[in-house]
């Protein structure tokens, strides 16, 4: 047994331990020779605590989405906070410790980098890539469904063969803007491939359907859901007459009368719609918090 | 026999260092007691040493990198992106 050990005793540093731990949940644990409980640590922090409840988040109901993502978070520090504790604790009760062969300073930086500087990332831009990402729009195009100043969640799990969900007429959906493929809108989606779409004044049809009636305008429904939209400021008469194009979307803002849509840019492929909006998690106006929107679900 | 060829024990208890393979056992285990205590607070520590200025400030530097990366991590699910 001898040849596992290096020569020597080296009691643990209680303080480099805690600031190990700091740098990276699970280093600390390492330091003081705990690797399986170093591994677990980092485990838990990395992956057991955000990707896995925004995952089951998705498969919950919308109004879960915001309570699963703050205990997510909450969770994560809370790891955090007990690596570094656990490793001060236990480095005090380590001043006669034999190290081990594997225990050098060059170890403990390559897990550092590898770890805080790749794995790290990775999991969090997949989570948002794959599952759940936050966005906030800054205009009114969506109004009264989303105001300008909300912040929300959207699920990424949207649109793709593998994906939970597939795109419906009448979800608010989050696409690639065609005119510039570094930005991100935020439309209704009307219309799908080989839907033929009449907007004339306040009356929308698809495929002959009317989704308002005259009595009230601002309620439109089609295939079971239902929302509200708004035609408020200059009116618009100009009569449009569209066939969607194979792959594509129409998509429409519900403030009708202000919003840059598929009325000006044209239809969006289907392939660049990324995401469907979920849950309202913050929102601000230039009055302050709009706390009533809070937790607000948006399809 | 030369001494070469003597076992040992057997030249120790030639020279009158020990009496007997029994007494041979106790000085040795005497020897022991006193070169390495079981009191564990008394062994010198030979690796024990200071840490290195360059290896205080190494650490002092990836905790707050890493701080940083950790609170980017805890934050990156609330970050938004921007959607006209």
């Amino acid at each position: 047994m001898q040849d596992q050990y290096s020569e020597g005793n080296s009691p643990r540093k209680p303080l480099f331990a805690a600031l190990m731990s700091a740098a990276l949940p699970g280093l600390g644990q390492l330091y003081n020779g705990e690797f399986n409980k170093a591994i677990w640590v980092f485990l838990l922090f990395s992956l057991a605590a955000v990707p896995l409840i925004v995952i089951i988040a998705l498969l919950l109901p919308s109004a879960l989405t915001l309570p699963l993502v703050v205990i997510a978070t909450a969770f994560t520090i809370g790891i955090w906070i007990y690596s570094i504790i656990n490793a001060w604790r236990n480095a005090t009760h380590r001043q006669n410790f034999q190290t081990r062969i594997w225990q050098t300073s060059g170890v403990y930086t390559l897990v550092f980098l590898v770890c805080a500087t790749v794995i790290l990332p990775s999991t969090i831009m997949w989570t948002r890539k794959h599952w759940v990402e936050p966005f906030q729009t800054p205009s009114a195009s969506m109004e009264p469904t989303v105001l300008k100043g909300d912040f929300f969640f959207a699920e990424k799990s949207y649109n793709c063969p593998t994906c939970l969900k597939k795109v419906k007429r009448g979800d608010v959906a989050l696409f690639v803007y065609p005119n510039n493929r570094n930005l991100h809108y935020i439309k209704r989606v009307i219309a799908l491939p080989g839907d033929e779409v009449t907007l004339e004044g306040t009356t929308l049809t698809i495929n002959g359907e009317r989704l308002n009636t005259d009595a009230e305008p601002e309620t439109e429904s089609y295939d079971g859901n239902t929302w509200r939209v708004q035609w408020s400021g200059e009116a618009s008469n100009e009569r449009i007459e569209i066939t969607v194009k194979p792959g594509h979307a129409f998509v429409l803002g519900d403030n009708r009368f202000r919003s840059n849509d598929s009325r000006l840019f044209g239809q969006v492929p289907l392939a660049d719609i990324v995401g469907k909006a979920r849950q309202v998690w913050f929102s601000k106006s230039p009055e302050g918090i709009r706390w009533s929107r809070i937790g607000h679900m948006l399809n | 026999m030369t001494d070469n060829d003597q076992d040992p024990l057997d030249k120790l208890l030639a020279d009158g260092l020990v009496k007997t393979p029994v007494d041979f056992t106790e000085t040795v285990l005497n020897r022991i007691a006193q070169e390495a205590p079981f009191d564990y607070s008394q062994r010198r520590h030979a690796n024990s040493k200071p840490p290195s200025r360059w290896s205080s400030a190494a650490l002092i530097a990836s905790t707050i990198v890493g701080g940083f990366q950790i609170i980017s991590f805890i934050l990156g699910i609330w970050i938004p992106v921007t959607a006209g």
